[in-house]
């Protein structure tokens, strides 16, 4: 049996449309962070970011990355969204290159959000919305 | 040594000893690496970040791993804007 299971809904935005999530970032210390990611299945990456946001939001160093997009300096995020049933730490990237080329569709985007977020939970679309559903809870 | 440096040489440290991590941590478990060595490891981030801590290191400027996963070395994006 599952019980609340918690979706996040949200209407295609950008030129062209993309779709994307609003997710929440805590930092080891100071106030959360909520930012809206281009959601993008085809990115390996779980998170990519400005430097900036990744200098406020990391919880550690790990390993660089070459990409598409030249050498990204990797760090553990923390997303914490209990209204989806996540508390996760992730690795994610820093790269100014991406995130200009996600704010190229809507200059409210922060970075992306890839296949190692999305797959934690359920994801899908239709033709006005993309959504991502938590985890199911065991009852 | 500056923090690029530090980078490098943990980054270096981690594929060498990526293999032996794997052998000696359960898997998941989080490993901390600076100056090219292992120097802590833990059963969660914050943990890890309480050993760091009282050994008197920066947990944000450590490099920290999780044994057993890879970590891949190349990566493409396939959003929009392929650069060369």
């Amino acid at each position: 049996m599952t019980a609340g299971i918690s979706e996040q809904r949200n209407p295609y935005k950008g030129e062209p449309q993309r779709a994307w999530l609003r997710l929440i970032l805590r930092p080891k210390n100071g106030v959360l962070r909520e930012l809206d990611f281009l959601a993008d299945t085809g990115s390996p990456c779980a998170l990519v970011l400005s430097e900036a946001a990744m200098a406020q939001l990391t919880w550690g160093k790990t390993s660089t990355a070459d990409t598409n997009f030249g050498p990204l300096a990797g760090g553990w995020l923390r997303l914490t969204m209990p209204e989806l049933g996540l508390d996760e730490f992730m690795p994610g990237y820093a790269s100014e290159e991406v995130v200009a080329s996600a704010k190229q569709n809507s200059p409210d985007f922060e970075g992306l959000v890839g296949l190692p977020v999305l797959r934690l939970g359920e994801y899908g679309g239709d033709a006005d919305s993309f959504w991502f559903r938590g985890r199911k809870k065991p009852t | 040594m500056n923090d690029k440096q530090e980078l490098d040489l943990n980054e270096a440290a981690y594929r060498r000893l990526k293999e032996h991590i794997r052998q000696t941590y359960p898997h998941g478990r989080f490993v901390a690496l600076a100056g090219g060595e292992i120097v802590a490891d833990a059963a969660s981030m914050e943990q890890l970040h309480t050993v760091l801590e009282a050994m008197g290191k920066d947990p944000v400027k450590t490099f920290i791993i999780q044994a057993g996963v890879d970590y891949p070395e190349y990566l493409i994006i396939l959003t929009q804007d392929v650069r060369p």
